[in-house]
């Protein structure tokens, strides 16, 4: 008997199944806006010590063309470090019974889903601005290869700690089952 | 039938002697590989004294690399015990290696013509997880490592099924062919291949020669104005003529090397296949490792009625494409028989398709025609008037393009599967089953927000597929359904 043969197959009522749609989407951390800033900030700061010293290291033959390239830089980071902060009032996550959903993007849309028992497993994870904000990410593992792991960032560290204990029990609970 | 594994696994064993052979010529490779600049430095750059103390050198390191690879051998033991592969090995420091067969994904015979001719077999072990993904025998006698293969797989059956180990152990007689191909066929398969694909091979060789020979001090390209090769147009069309008849020619032979004397076979509990001249491979793919099926054909496929099928496996490292089992030249009840041993409920009527938006193909047209303008407009402001027809050419054909991709992407699900159709001129079919999805992804970008579209992502253990521009209704309703068979469904999905 090949394990396919053995089991059974039961029609579906479509209307039995639960519409994630209408699931309440819990907001990140407060502090994870403050994140976001920071991060944008260390990469921006990152660009203008390089833009200074070209400024400085470079014999510039068109000195409008190097202010033009400053004035463009620092629009153009402040433009994304606000749509980086604004990104945080498009993210949530929720826990379900069985699965767990985490939304995010401004443009670009994204809803992932993943079920409890397609959970290989997960870690917390706090790095040095998280420390800072007394934050923590979930990295959810699944066996779909790294673009369908998933990272729940912004959540208060004990949180984290307790959605995972969350699914790990929940896990363990499907294979028992 | 039964006295192959009554072979004693018990006691520390060696491998067969061929395998000195095998270690000597893959270290020789490894050496060659290396000196092959220094080589043409050597012999064809000076000719000096030098070369005779090279030659001894050489000696030198053939002899040493010789001397590693018995000693090598010698140090070499192995094992089973408590349903672990033992292996005792190092040169210099001993390794102690335990592989639990439940971490052993597939176990694979391969027979170079070394191998052939002492009738021995590599055996090689692939493993999940570590980053030792995977573990070689050089070289084992054909009794013992069929005997290993029969070991560890009917385990592996035995534990997923926990059915009778007498169930399971009878192995070979079991197997029922699917396919077989002769020579003649494999020619009909070799001319069919894709020809662009092997041409691509042949100018990355190229470009490496060129690279070699510029690494020695050789500058082909000087070479060629020397020639006085002017880019008239017959010269032109002359070599991609022999471009394409080489590429022809190489496809051809390499489809018939690889793939000589094909058998594809299915065992109890999954597929066996057997291929290749020079290099022939025993693939063994258990059922439950597959987590999708594709077939694709071409525009040449199509009139001979060709599929290329591929078992794609779980991998839980990378996804790499060693990982899926390309069986050429199946014919439509080929597919079928695979797919129904494979899955119950696979077949979907035409009715049963859906078909992606019509807003696919007007965006990416749209970009196109954009870019091509800019393309345009930019040729005629920099006043280059040969390359004004190009962008148009181009933007046409791409558009052309997407618009049969369009038209060819289709889908259709029931409560076990998920059928994706794509293609631009061949046609490329696609079955997941539903419990074998690991995660989902709905997007929106925001083109596909005003029109109510969104793309629906299914990730499985090994590769993705993307459902693009579905209506967001059908992609919600999709993602909800298939949340919750994966959700009630109790099968392993490895």
């Amino acid at each position: 008997m090949s394990p396919l043969q053995k089991y059974e197959n039961k029609e579906v009522n479509i209307n039995l199944v639960a519409r994630y749609e209408e699931v309440n989407f819990i907001p990140l951390h407060l502090n994870y806006k403050k994140a976001l800033f920071l991060t944008s900030l260390v990469w921006s700061s990152i660009l203008i010590v390089a833009y200074i010293i070209c400024y400085i290291m470079i014999p510039w033959s068109d000195l409008a063309v190097r202010n033009i390239i400053g004035i463009v830089l620092v629009l153009l980071l402040f433009i994304i470090s606000a749509i980086a902060y604004y990104g945080y009032y498009y993210m949530g996550y929720a826990l379900r019974e069985r699965d767990i959903i985490f939304k995010k993007g401004i443009f670009f849309r994204k809803t992932t889903m993943i079920p409890f028992n397609r959970i290989q497993h997960c870690e917390v994870k706090n790095g040095p601005i998280d420390r800072m904000l007394d934050l923590a990410t979930l990295k959810i593992f699944t066996a779909g290869g790294h673009s369908s792991d998933l990272e729940i960032p912004g959540l208060h560290p004990e949180k984290a700690q307790l959605i995972k204990q969350f699914i790990i029990g929940r896990t363990v609970h499907d294979e028992e089952e | 039938m039964m006295k192959k594994s009554e072979i004693d696994f018990s006691s520390p064993l060696r491998q067969s002697y061929v395998a000195i052979v095998m270690i000597i010529y893959r270290y020789y490779k490894i050496i060659i590989r290396q000196l092959i600049p220094i080589f043409f430095i050597v012999f064809i750059g000076g000719r000096n004294n030098k070369s005779t103390y090279f030659l001894w050198l050489m000696v030198g390191i053939a002899l040493l690399a010789m001397a590693i690879a018995i000693i090598d051998y010698f140090r070499f033991y192995f094992h089973i015990k408590d349903d672990e592969l033992r292996v005792q090995k190092g040169i210099l420091t001993k390794k102690n290696l335990s592989i639990p067969f439940d971490r052993i994904q597939t176990v694979n015979l391969e027979q170079n013509l070394i191998h052939q001719v002492f009738n021995v077999v590599k055996v090689v072990v692939d493993t999940a997880g570590s980053n030792q993904n995977e573990f070689e025998f050089e070289a084992l006698g054909r009794d013992k490592a069929e005997a290993l293969r029969n070991l560890i797989l009917s385990y592996k059956s035995e534990t997923s099924l926990s059915t009778t180990p007498e169930a399971t152990n009878t192995d070979t007689e079991m197997e029922e062919e699917i396919l077989s191909i002769d020579v003649g066929s494999l020619i009909k398969i070799g001319i069919t291949e894709n020809h662009i694909r092997s041409g691509s091979l042949i100018i990355i060789f190229l470009f490496w020669i060129q690279e070699s020979l510029d690494d020695i001090g050789i500058n082909v390209l000087d070479y060629g104005d020397r020639l006085n090769l002017s880019g008239t147009l017959t010269t032109i069309i002359f070599f991609v003529i022999v471009f394409f008849i080489l590429a022809f020619f190489v496809s051809l032979i390499k489809t018939v090397l690889v793939y000589f004397n094909l058998k594809l076979n299915r065992r109890k509990d999954g597929f066996n296949l057997v291929y290749g001249l020079l290099n022939r491979k025993q693939v063994a793919a258990l059922d439950s490792k597959i987590q999708m099926i594709s077939w694709s054909d071409n525009l040449l496929k199509k009139l001979l009625g060709y599929h290329d099928l591929q078992l794609k496996q779980a991998s839980s490292i990378a996804i790499n494409s060693k990982k899926s089992i390309r069986v050429p030249g199946c014919k439509v009840e080929q597919v079928e028989q695979v797919a129904s041993s494979l899955y119950n409920n696979y077949s979907f009527n035409q009715e049963a398709y859906h078909t992606i938006s019509k807003k696919y193909f007007y965006r990416i047209a749209i970009y196109l025609s954009i870019l091509g303008a800019i393309a345009l407009a930019a040729s005629f402001l920099l006043d280059a008037e040969s390359l004004r027809y190009y962008p148009i050419i181009i933007c046409t054909y791409f558009i052309i393009t997407t618009y049969f991709k369009w038209r060819k992407t289709k889908y259709a699900y029931n409560q076990d599967m998920i059928k994706i159709n794509t293609g631009i001129y061949a046609d490329k079919a696609t079955l997941i089953p539903i419990y074998k999805i690991q995660a989902m992804d709905l997007k929106q970008n925001l083109y596909q927000r005003r029109n109510n579209l969104a793309s629906l992502k299914l990730y499985t253990a090994s590769g993705s597929q993307t459902i693009p521009y579905i209506a967001k209704t059908s992609a919600q309703e999709i993602m909800n359904y298939f949340t919750h068979l994966i959700e009630v469904d109790k099968r392993k999905w490895m």
